[in-house]
């Protein structure tokens, strides 16, 4: 879909016409459930910020003065509103508070009861237990369709040169992890010892 | 560290480097070969639900074209050093601002999610409360004060009629409290 389309969507649906605004629904309604779950939120808080989210899109229809940046525009509002959620759940993840040694102890305990499961499985619970900057990112990337590397830095205010080199640095951690899956206890040495190198 | 445990994290970071080094284009391959897998696994293993698509697509019968809408200015859950706030685990009650052209309302809610708020500048008025399972008409005071004893989960927004003024409600954004 062009900028055009989603310029005449949005026109059309600040019109009253609602195939048009299920249009807009359908095509980004992937990408904002992603900002929520690559947050960690479960599915009930998740259910929570998508709909805050489309009703503020709703209200502000006619206000949208920049079509092409809509995805960036209901990116941020649903990453404001996961922030807010997860002050208000504190205790909860929060990408900075979490650290990465405790993410990473977490991966290895659940390649425990990995091999009861089949290999996708393995790959996806390895996934759920990257470290919150790893996951939040690789799950928006995921989504269909994703977020450029440029909208991406603008709603994470990362710098967009970054963007690449940390989508490549959270995909190796996540084939080593999933990679323990076969090799179990081999592999574990294997992983420790890789991870010892990288951090010292 | 005593001499062997250096020498492994020495071997190991060198034979880290060495497969980077070695094989870019491996490493390139196996890095994209696993977002692939996860990008297959999405629509399985996280999929956005069919209740969710639905309410996303109703929150458009919502839409209250008339109203002048009250943007969120102030809310000092984001405003105020989230993270700041985050690491010491301090809580206190949580302040919001909405504006529209000529009236601001004023909120403050409590961890017991009592709500206290203001039209300013101060008249009467009556708030709507607007969530998740209908409407909740408050009147304010003589000073536009008004009080909700527990403000319903899940989305919200205020609706604000002026006893002054037979113009347009004020309706505040939605925002989950």
């Amino acid at each position: 879909m062009n900028d055009l389309d989603l310029g005449s969507l949005l026109r059309q649906a600040a019109g009253g016409d609602w195939r048009s605004w299920d249009a807009l629904v359908d095509r980004f309604a992937g990408l904002v459930w992603a900002i929520a779950r690559g947050h960690g939120l479960k599915q009930a808080d998740a259910a929570e910020i998508s709909r805050t989210t489309w009703m503020r899109l709703a209200e502000n229809l006619d206000f949208i003065s920049a079509p092409e940046r809509l995805g960036v525009w209901l990116a941020t509002n649903a990453l404001r509103e996961c922030l807010r959620l997860m002050r208000q759940r504190e205790g909860c993840t929060s990408a900075e508070q979490l650290t990465e040694s405790t993410c990473g102890d977490r991966a290895l305990e659940m390649t425990d009861d990995l091999a009861k499961r089949g290999r996708g499985a393995a790959l996806w619970s390895a996934f759920e237990a990257l470290a919150p900057d790893c996951k939040a990112l690789l799950r928006v990337l995921l989504a269909d369709p994703p977020l450029s590397h440029a909208e991406l830095s603008e709603v994470f205010e990362m710098p967009i040169g970054s963007i690449g080199p940390v989508r490549a640095r959270c995909l190796d951690r996540l084939g080593d992890r999933a990679a323990l899956h076969p090799l179990h206890s081999q592999g574990r040495h294997a992983v420790a010892g890789t991870t010892k190198g990288r951090v010292s | 560290m005593n001499p062997d445990d250096e020498a492994v994290a020495k071997a190991s970071r060198i034979d880290g480097a060495a497969v980077h080094l070695e094989w870019p284009d491996a490493a390139e391959a196996a890095r994209e070969a696993t977002f692939r897998r996860l990008q297959s696994l999405v629509p399985e293993k996280d999929p956005v639900p069919a209740e969710v698509l639905a309410s996303a697509r109703s929150s458009f019968g919502l839409r209250s074209v008339d109203d002048e809408l009250a943007a969120l200015v102030y809310d000092s859950m984001i405003d105020d050093g989230l993270l700041a706030s985050v690491r010491s685990g301090g809580r206190t009650a949580r302040q919001l601002s909405f504006e529209a052209r000529d009236l601001v309302l004023e909120m403050e809610m409590s961890g017991a999610r009592y709500l206290v708020g203001q039209v300013v500048p101060a008249q009467a008025a009556v708030v709507e409360l607007r969530h998740r399972g209908g409407t909740t008409p408050v009147e304010t005071d003589e000073l536009g004060c008004f009080h909700i004893p527990v403000v319903p989960d899940g989305p919200v927004s205020f609706r604000c009629w002026l006893a002054s003024s037979a113009a347009h409600p004020v309706a505040t954004s939605w925002i989950t409290l």
